[in-house]
């Protein structure tokens, strides 16, 4: 059963065409990571499948159409993860996490005690319950992109977008939030849609990649059949070597030629 | 996990953003105490007592005798009870609408004129002024008219510009085309002003505000107004905590920006524009008591709004007292106390506050 499914899908800015013609499966429970050079399309991808970039063409969340939802109903289907998160300073941890459970509340409605106890849940999910009576402004990058999930968690909706999850972090710290991230899909049901610019984490995490060039799906399928030395080369302009893991393939670059300074 | 002694934080964690009851406790007293100070002192001082038993008089089913005189009970009744409920109204209203538009807008520097109320609302007084209607049409004052037209008409021209001129950036657009309107009504205003250099006297008046009143007249007048937007504001405190994480992370959270920013900016205008057909220009009120709150407080709106209509009235009350008693018999124009009490006030704040 697909969780989401988009046809032909299509995104203009002005006359430019960012997104042309992308269709795109991703099981119920699955995890589809969307590579691809920058400037490819990949954020507007998410933002589109997420309802919040106008589009042409068909997306379905669970079998309805996104168009008849409400931004309320999007809401509940869909946390979204964004790369560069808007970070009110002055905010404590867990009001900010609680801001998950708008959609759960009428407009004049304040948080419940299940409000309340899902937010703390979340926050114990990706160890930052120490941090809830601090402010937004004071916690580290790797402490801050947990917190974020932490607010899409608190969403309760089963599909989860994540753009570019690991961009802020370390590579140890890339590691364990791509783990957390695993084992929540795993305990929770979610289906995970990803943009990633690191292709071994990509393949090692993902059941399945697809690879856009220009807005175009120019690959899709397992990782070691996305991610093979020609299609990188040839999409990317870049020159890798791919080492076949248990876990996935692990692209790495690698020096071709090397310029003699002392001819 | 790796904690050799076991912990049950459970009973330990924080409950949201709250609002706590000792806290509006403390903002209530505040402002029952500067309206009682506002009823007590004046040219004729009164005892504490007898005012307090004279309100009570006033109140249905209650029969009591305060003990003042006819001139006494006019003077609490018809002079300064009015002018008390005015600046409780006229504080409020402008204090929470500024915090309002700090939410809508993001920036820590809106106050409730910043999308041309001010200027439209100048506009409108200088014409009533000019054309010999400040005195009144028999007994219809027009200036408060003229003055809610103009601040409506002026809101509504920034709205219609820069909501047709931004897509992508309807914030920074809104505000731009507010300095564009209030650029605009300044000037035709000062040019009107010009023009008639007799009444120059009266229009500076007003844009420095004041809270002289004739009577329970412009408390009825603003009273549904200010009561019906402060409400709305209200309920949409929640709503603004959203709008702190951006448009578009607030949409994906289930938030209608556009809808919660239309409905906030109207309801902030319009009580805006009503307080300020009634006291004239009252400058400062708007940006210094939610970013006191804010330092004392917490960031949060729910906390932020409630408050603030307490002590935006406390505070509005308060600079009128010392706007009528600082110089007796004269009056100060109260525009020039809520600045000369406020910025050093809010100095004090911003210096020994932890928050920032």
């Amino acid at each position: 059963m697909e969780m989401i499914s988009c046809r032909s899908l299509r995104v203009s800015f002005g006359t430019t065409e960012v997104l042309s013609g992308i269709n795109l499966e991703v099981p119920k429970g699955g995890w589809t990571a969307v590579v691809g050079p920058n400037g490819s399309g990949k954020t507007t991808l998410l933002r589109t499948v997420a309802g919040l970039q106008t589009s042409q063409g068909l997306i379905q969340i669970d079998g309805h159409s996104l168009g008849a939802y409400t931004r309320k109903e999007i809401a509940k289907q869909i946390a979204i993860v964004p790369q560069q998160p808007v970070i009110p300073h002055g905010m404590r941890v867990l009001d900010y996490v609680l801001l998950g459970r708008t959609s759960h509340l009428g407009i004049f409605e304040t948080e419940k005690k299940s409000d309340i106890e899902m937010a703390h849940s979340s926050l114990d999910e990706l160890d930052v319950s120490f941090a809830e009576a601090r402010t937004m402004g004071t916690l580290s990058g790797g402490e801050l992109q947990r917190v974020v999930v932490a607010r899409a968690l608190t969403q309760g909706s089963p599909v989860l977008l994540l753009d570019e999850p690991t961009t802020a972090l370390d590579i140890g710290h890339q590691q364990e939030m791509l783990e957390v991230i695993d084992q929540l899909r795993y305990r929770l049901s979610l289906t995970v849609l990803a943009t990633m610019h690191d292709l071994t984490l990509a393949g090692q995490y993902a059941d399945s990649l697809i690879l856009i060039e220009q807005g175009q799906v120019v690959a899709s399928g397992s990782p070691q059949e996305v991610l093979t030395e020609e299609q990188i080369t040839r999409h990317y302009g870049a020159s890798i070597k791919v080492i076949n893991d248990e876990f996935g393939p692990i692209v790495t670059p690698v020096r071709r030629k090397k310029l003699n300074s002392l001819e | 996990m790796g904690s050799s002694i076991q912990v049950d934080d459970s009973e330990n964690h924080e409950g949201p953003a709250k609002l706590k009851i000792w806290w509006l406790a403390v903002a209530a007293l505040t402002a029952g105490t500067v309206v009682l100070l506002g009823l007590i002192l004046g040219p004729a001082s009164l005892g504490i007592r007898e005012v307090l038993v004279e309100v009570l008089d006033h109140l249905p089913f209650v029969e009591t005798d305060s003990g003042l005189s006819a001139r006494e009970q006019a003077i609490v009744w018809e002079i300064r009870l009015p002018r008390v409920v005015l600046g409780l109204l006229v504080g409020a209203m402008l204090a929470t609408a500024g915090a309002s538009y700090q939410g809508v807008f993001r920036n820590p520097l809106a106050d409730p004129y910043l999308l041309g109320v001010a200027a439209g609302a100048g506009f409108g007084a200088t014409v009533a002024i000019v054309s010999g209607l400040g005195d009144g049409i028999g007994t219809f004052d027009a200036v408060p008219m003229f003055a809610f037209a103009g601040a409506l008409v002026a809101v509504t021209l920034t709205y219609l510009v820069g909501f047709s001129a931004g897509r992508s950036d309807p914030v920074t657009s809104l505000v731009l085309a507010g300095v564009a309107v209030a650029s605009f009504f300044t000037a035709v205003q000062t040019f009107v002003q010009q023009r008639d250099s007799e009444t120059i006297r009266q229009v500076y008046f007003f844009v420095l505000g004041q809270l002289r009143t004739a009577g329970w007249d412009e408390v009825i007048l603003v009273s549904p107004y200010v009561g019906v937007c402060l409400v709305v504001l209200l309920l949409l405190r929640r709503r603004l905590d959203v709008l702190g994480v951006g448009d578009e992370e607030a949409g994906s959270l289930g938030v209608d920006v556009r809808l919660v920013r239309l409905a906030t900016v109207l309801a902030a205008s319009l009580g805006t524009a009503a307080v300020v057909a009634v006291s004239g220009l009252i400058g400062f009120v708007g940006i210094i008591v939610p970013h006191t709150i804010r330092l004392i407080f917490g960031f949060s709106y729910r906390v932020i709004l409630p408050l603030t209509v307490l002590f935006g009235g406390a505070f509005l009350v308060g600079a009128d007292l010392v706007a009528r008693l600082a110089l007796e018999p004269a009056e100060i124009p109260i525009g020039v106390v809520t600045a000369f009490m406020g910025a050093p006030f809010f100095v004090l704040v911003l210096r020994t506050s932890r928050r920032l």
